[in-house]
């Protein structure tokens, strides 16, 4: 087995950790991360993604599995001497310290002379764009300038991997945006792997380099953002990632290039290829964007076709959507021509159709009802 | 699942050597404070617990167990008179310092933005100048020539200087008003500050008037406050000898001052043991309840 | 409208009546009765210190009305007085004593609460709070009695220890409280960042809880500076202040007392101020 994790520079093996009350924060969780990469942890609250961040950091004791960076088994070093260093979602900068002794206090630790701090810190500062700032407190900074002094302050260490919890947070939405490329551009022009927590998918996709999607404490898939787009493996990622329809099905026969699906009382089919892997006949999930999904009263030409209501128009800034009400449930379609929806006022009747090859077949699992 | 999680728990904390090392640090914070509760608290009261079971005979300290001086406690009319006198004087000057402060917290409170820390001082101020002198100097307010008969007289009421004001009971009253009223003032003050401006607000937006909002939403809310306040004054009055050996004569004798007794001249240390057991308890109780109602979290 | 909206309207227009009357416009404004009230029993907390003050400066030998003439007399007396000077001496020492003393197990145990897990919490936070809230008489006897027992002369080490029995909860609540507040997220930077235990604790920690410690201090020390009664069953030889001042009371007053209480007064007065400005700066 360590043969294979050559190349990988954090190693999480068969990771665990359950709470004294019982519950099971982080299950069995193998992850591997790659030097250099930028990886994101991403899932909802409660999904462990935070507390096996802390596990790395050092301040949760796993309650079982390994963790190993650079071949190094880390379970029993104390968080000061692990070779990571931890950008924290309330920056928790010292308010006592100016931000030059905020961000010198892990050489001063180190015990590294006065000289080199003097030149490093200025440096570690300019990279996140604050020089100047070094003689100011915490409190008479912006929250976007107080996050990148906790970055600096963090980087100047030259960390073997950086981890960040949910470090954007608590800005507003033009800031988050904008420091999500100051950091993705940060990643790459220094090398660092960076690994980071968020709940929020549309960073995730916009920084990362591979995504681990989690769970209920367990790892649902870890690949590059447009893989978990384009072909999630189970139904939590694909409801998770993206806008998505989930639809309750039934698979009818599943033959060697389709499968033949009954879903809110028609007949539909999915191509052999679009299918995971062990499904047999019974209750499934069928899965199609709304962006692919044709809308009008009466469709031609396509396998797949649902009847149903037109119940609500949605405005999404760039884009009008359709929730369509159908017999077993309700269907989003995204309306190319934004002024398209004025031929569907609300409770009209409407055909929602999509090509074969669209849409995926996959297991039901919990989390997604 | 279960099955495999406990193994895997029994493998993640074998590999965790040196945490019983780490345990016994860290129970060295516990120590000092632990040790000092010990030392000096709980082993005095029980000390008294044991003296109290004890007597005196000329002056010196017989070891053998007896009820005795509990029996004289619990019978003794003499006892019975100052003890209760001692519980109707707290009870009266809770509910004056009650009266007479809560509307100062409240003033300081609600109604004032810009010098509520200057009033919150003016409260506290008088604590720091001496508890005994400002006690005493009360003679010299009830005096034969002190300031209320100087008063009186001026105003036609006395035509000579009358000396019921002072060596009693009322003197004690007053002098006990005067200088536990911070103690009641404050905890009603932090349980009051508090409450948020948007209840009283939402309050009169849903069409109540000031008394029905004071009674329904403020008063409710200050509670812990002014429990904790009650329950300090009741219980300074209940341990006061001070004011009442001051100011209270002969009349004015309180529990503390019978208490106090036993350890000067007439040296029968027991039987104040005894007694100061029976306070200790009577108080123990009564902060004990007060704490179910959230006294203890205030002040 | 149905006779409910009708109701609710009326009540509403009347409502808006009064409360423009009472909660509107009068809403921060204090009402006559309560001012006069507020003033009455601020007179009535201040009057006696006020006849002290004014008694200190009267010649008199005696605290009675009518005054007499303006003197200094009594601070000059006071200053060369021997016996009081050494209380005084004495009551500073024990009062710096019992704040020391006081901080570090205080704040060694509120450390403990906040950050340890152990059985009886409840009863230790108990015992610890016990002797503040109980009549100090009882807290002054049993410590009589223990010191008595196990031979323990009186002097002003029992008073020292006396006086932090009784101020121990104070520090442990003040310190505990901003332990409470100060986000966790600090000790984990610092250790994440590569610094010990103990540095964390001298450079981070420490510094973050200055102001409790100030406060808790103060209050300690005025509290010790004025204990009297544990202080009268724990005396030895030596005396602090309000002992000489509860021994002159008995036998013989003399106004010098009016004049010591002015002086510790304002002295109390200028400390505050000072440590006041001093917080307000760093706010």
């Amino acid at each position: 087995m360590e043969h294979l994790l050559d190349g990988y520079q954090l190693v999480l093996r068969g990771l665990t950790k359950i709470f004294p009350s019982g519950v099971v924060a982080v299950d069995r969780l193998d992850l591997a991360v790659r030097k250099g990469e930028f990886l994101t942890m991403l899932g909802p609250s409660g999904c462990g993604k935070t507390t096996t961040l802390r596990m790395v950091a050092g301040f949760e004791m796993p309650t079982a599995g390994e963790i190993l960076c650079d071949g190094a088994l880390l379970n029993d070093v104390p968080p000061n001497r692990r070779p990571v260093n931890t950008v924290f979602q309330d920056y928790a900068l010292f308010p006592h310290m100016s931000v030059y002794d905020n961000v010198s206090y892990g050489l001063r630790a180190k015990g590294v002379e006065r000289q080199v701090i003097d030149q490093e810190v200025p440096r570690a500062l300019e990279m996140v764009s604050l020089r100047g700032m070094d003689k100011r407190f915490p409190r008479q900074l912006s929250g976007g300038q107080q996050q990148r002094v906790a970055v600096a302050r963090a980087l100047v260490n030259k960390p073997s991997v950086l981890l960040l919890d949910e470090p954007l947070g608590a800005l507003d939405l033009k800031l988050r945006k904008h420091m999500q490329i100051v950091l993705k551009g940060l990643q790459q022009e220094l090398g660092i792997t960076f690994i980071h927590v968020t709940h929020d998918q549309d960073e995730a996709m916009t920084m990362s380099d591979r995504i681990a999607v989690m769970h209920a404490g367990r790892l649902e898939q870890l690949d590059t953002p447009e893989t978990l787009y384009s072909r999630p493996a189970t139904a939590f990622v694909a409801g998770f990632i993206g806008d998505n329809n989930l639809l309750e099905c039934r698979i009818l026969e599943i033959e060697p290039d389709s499968a033949r699906v009954e879903v809110f009382g028609q007949m539909a089919y999915v191509d052999a290829a679009n299918v995971q892997q062990g499904l047999v006949a019974g209750p499934a999930m069928l899965t199609v964007r709304p962006q692919v999904l044709r809308v009008a009263p009466k469709l031609e030409g396509l396998d797949n076709i649902l009847e149903g209501r037109v119940e609500q128009h949605i405005f999404a800034g760039s884009e009008v959507r359709l929730l369509v009400r159908c017999p077993g449930g309700t269907v989003l379609a995204n309306l190319r021509d934004q002024h398209q929806f004025q031929r569907y006022p609300r409770g009209d009747r409407v055909q929602v159709g999509w090509r074969t090859g669209d849409a995926m077949l996959l297991a039901r699992s919990q989390g997604t009802e | 699942m279960m099955a495999e999680a406990a193994t895997a728990e029994k493998r993640g904390l074998r590999k965790r050597p040196g945490s019983g090392a780490r345990h016994i640090g860290r129970y060295a914070l516990l120590a000092p404070s632990a040790a000092w509760l010990l030392l000096f608290v709980l082993a005095p009261v029980s000390i008294l617990f044991l003296y109290s079971f004890w007597t005196s005979h000329n002056y010196q300290i017989v070891q053998e167990f007896t009820l005795a001086n509990y029996r004289a406690t619990f019978t003794d009319p003499v006892f019975r008179t100052v003890m209760w006198r001692t519980l109707r004087l707290a009870f009266l000057v809770t509910a004056t310092s009650l009266l007479l402060g809560y509307p100062v917290a409240y003033f300081i409170a609600r109604k004032v933005t810009r010098w509520k820390t200057f009033f919150y001082l003016l409260v506290i101020i008088p604590m720091w100048s001496s508890y005994l002198v400002r006690v005493y100097s009360w003679k010299s307010v009830l005096g034969d020539q002190g300031v209320l008969n100087l008063l009186l007289m001026k105003l036609g009421i006395l035509q000579e200087p009358s000396p019921i004001f002072l060596y009693n009971v009322f003197a004690v009253y007053l002098a006990l008003v005067g200088s536990i009223l911070p103690f009641m003032i404050l905890p009603i003050y932090t349980s009051l500050e508090k409450i948020p401006q948007s209840l009283v607000e939402a309050s009169s937006d849903l069409g109540a008037g000031f008394w029905r909002t004071f009674v329904r939403v403020i008063f409710p809310l200050s509670l812990p406050g002014t429990l904790a306040g009650c329950t300090f004054t009741f219980v300074l009055v209940l341990g006061d000898f001070i004011a009442s050996q001051l100011l209270g004569g002969t009349s004015g004798i309180l529990i503390g001052k019978v208490i106090y007794g036993y350890f000067g001249l007439a040296f029968d240390w027991p039987m104040g043991s005894a007694m100061s057991f029976v306070l200790f308890a009577i108080v123990f109780t009564l902060i004990a309840i007060a704490a179910r109602f959230g006294a203890l979290k205030e002040g | 409208m149905t006779t409910l909206q009708r109701e609710v309207t009326r009540h509403r227009r009347r409502g808006d009546e009064k409360g423009a009357a009472r909660n509107g416009a009068s809403h921060r404004v204090a009402s006559l009765p309560l001012l006069a009230l507020v003033a009455f029993v601020f007179f009535f907390m201040y009057l006696p210190m006020l006849l002290i003050v004014i008694f200190s400066f009267n010649s008199s030998q005696v605290t009675t009305l009518p005054l007499e003439r303006f003197t200094l007399r009594w601070y000059e007396e006071l200053l060369a007085d021997r016996k009081i000077i050494d209380a005084f001496v004495n009551t500073l020492i024990v009062g710096a004593g019992t704040t020391v003393v006081a901080l570090l197990i205080g704040g060694s145990g509120a450390f403990a609460l906040n950050r340890l897990k152990f059985p009886g919490k409840g009863i230790y936070e108990y015992v610890v709070t016990m002797p503040f809230v109980l009549p100090e008489i009882v807290t002054g006897i049993a410590l009589l009695t223990y010191y008595t027992w196990i031979g323990f002369r009186l002097s002003l080490t029992t008073v020292l220890i006396g006086h932090v029995v009784f101020c121990l909860s104070v520090a442990v609540r003040t310190i505990g409280g901003r332990l409470q507040s100060l986000p966790r997220s600090y000790e984990e930077a610092s250790y994440d960042l590569g610094a010990s235990r103990l540095r964390t604790f001298f450079l981070i920690t420490l510094p973050n809880i200055r102001t409790a410690l100030l406060t808790a201090g103060l209050l300690i020390f005025t509290i010790s500076f004025d204990e009297t009664v544990i202080t009268i069953f724990a005396t030895g030889q030596q005396n602090t202040l309000p002992m000489v001042i509860w021994a002159m009371m008995r036998r013989g007053f003399t106004p010098e007392v009016n004049a010591l209480a002015t002086l510790t007064f304002v002295a109390s007065l200028i400390l505050i101020v000072m440590v006041g400005i001093r917080l307000r700066e760093e706010a």
